[in-house]
């Protein structure tokens, strides 16, 4: 008979507590970003982002660029936030800045019912001028799928940090007109059969070619060479 | 039969040199704000970039570093510190990165190769130091 190894069980409910805490840690850091996060850093952020890169609307690049990479959108959607953080930056640095593509996003309904709140805000925030501006703040502050993180708080919070007219914001996304753009969004992503976001679809000299999901920063360079066509 | 406690040993040191490899790059990936080469699934990004990605702040890459920098202390400990030590950051590991893996298929909805690695590197140093534990105590020698 081996003596009881007290320490055996010692160490596992130790462990066990700790596991209780890094995944008690883990989760309700996800309900404090979930909460809004630090919407004023956020925007911050998202505002260096695109300083000096002229936004129009929903456009965002020099309106005269041989391409157009639209992306449809949906601000829940952990991918088109993916999308905004890792392949924005590229798409700005290689092809925006230098004035060879002007992106439009194209937000819509996708996950569920908080969706359409993101994407009214942003068709709102394009009346602004600052479409962009404000789908990538929210994207900061991306709580869980669903999880009501999306909500009207954190939108006016996001828009009163962009510096937002705060009247015309609130007048614009309670508008017919935002929620039939939102729609108009809608029926063109089913129209060109995509079922997955965030969609990129170029067009430009070479065609149209689009891609469903998220692209390598390659994938995405791509897309636009071919969209380019033959130099 | 049960392998010896220097094999074992010898073993843990091998599965955290691996854990410590696969920590260490991925924090520094990160911390050079890049996306780690994904070879399979392609989900590293976004398991990456994700909330759960930090837990109060801190990288979740970083508490790999500390566990397998752990382990590997375990391992050169001998005798009793060595066991409960290894045993308990073992359960730790095991522990969360069952977690973080289920909150990859269910939350985050993408899988990142280099996680599920470092979940199977627990699993095995679990493995390891549940039959250290349960290894007869070698006999207390004076060389080392």
């Amino acid at each position: 008979m081996s003596r009881p190894r007290a320490w055996i069980a010692a160490a596992i409910v130790a462990a066990l507590a700790v596991v209780g805490v890094l995944v008690g840690l883990s989760v309700s850091g996800g309900s404090s970003s979930s909460t809004g996060g630090d919407v004023t850093a956020a925007a911050h952020k998202a505002t260096a982002l695109f300083a000096g890169v002229p936004q129009r609307n929903a456009t965002l690049g020099r309106p005269s660029a041989p391409v157009t990479l639209t992306e449809y959108a949906d601000l829940q959607c952990p991918a088109c936030r993916e999308a905004a953080l890792q392949r924005l930056p590229h798409l700005l640095q290689r092809w925006v800045r230098p004035g060879t593509v002007r992106l439009i996003i194209r937000p819509l309904v996708f996950i569920g019912p908080d969706s359409e709140l993101g994407a009214v805000a942003t068709v709102a925030a394009g009346g602004q001028d600052k479409a962009w501006t404000l789908a990538d703040t929210l994207y900061r502050v991306q709580g869980e799928e669903n999880s009501g993180w999306l909500d009207h708080t954190v939108v006016s919070r996001a828009a009163r940090a962009l510096g937002l007219d705060s009247a015309a914001f609130a007048h614009a996304s309670a508008s017919r007109a935002a929620e039939s753009a939102v729609r108009a969004n809608q029926s063109a992503f089913m129209a060109i059969g995509a079922n997955a976001t965030p969609t990129f679809v170029a067009r430009g000299p070479g065609g149209l070619k689009g891609v469903e999901g998220v692209p390598t920063n390659a994938g995405l360079d791509d897309l636009v060479q071919r969209a380019l066509g033959p130099t | 039969m049960t392998p010896s406690e220097g094999a074992l040993r010898r073993w843990l040191a091998a599965v955290a040199v691996a854990g410590l490899a696969i920590a260490l790059y991925l924090t520094v990936e990160r911390a050079a704000g890049r996306a780690p080469a994904c070879p399979i699934g392609g989900g590293c990004e976004t398991v990456q970039s994700s909330r759960y990605a930090e837990i109060a702040g801190v990288p979740v890459a970083w508490l790999g570093l500390v566990a397998y920098a752990a382990l590997l202390v375990a391992a050169l400990l001998p005798g009793l510190p060595g066991r409960a030590l290894g045993l308990f950051v073992a359960t730790v590991g095991v522990g969360f990165s069952a977690w973080l893996t289920y909150a990859e298929v269910s939350l985050i909805h993408a899988l990142c190769a280099w996680c599920l690695a470092s979940a199977a590197l627990m699993t095995i140093a679990l493995v390891v130091t549940a039959l250290r534990a349960g290894a007869p105590e070698p006999a207390p020698s004076l060389s080392s």
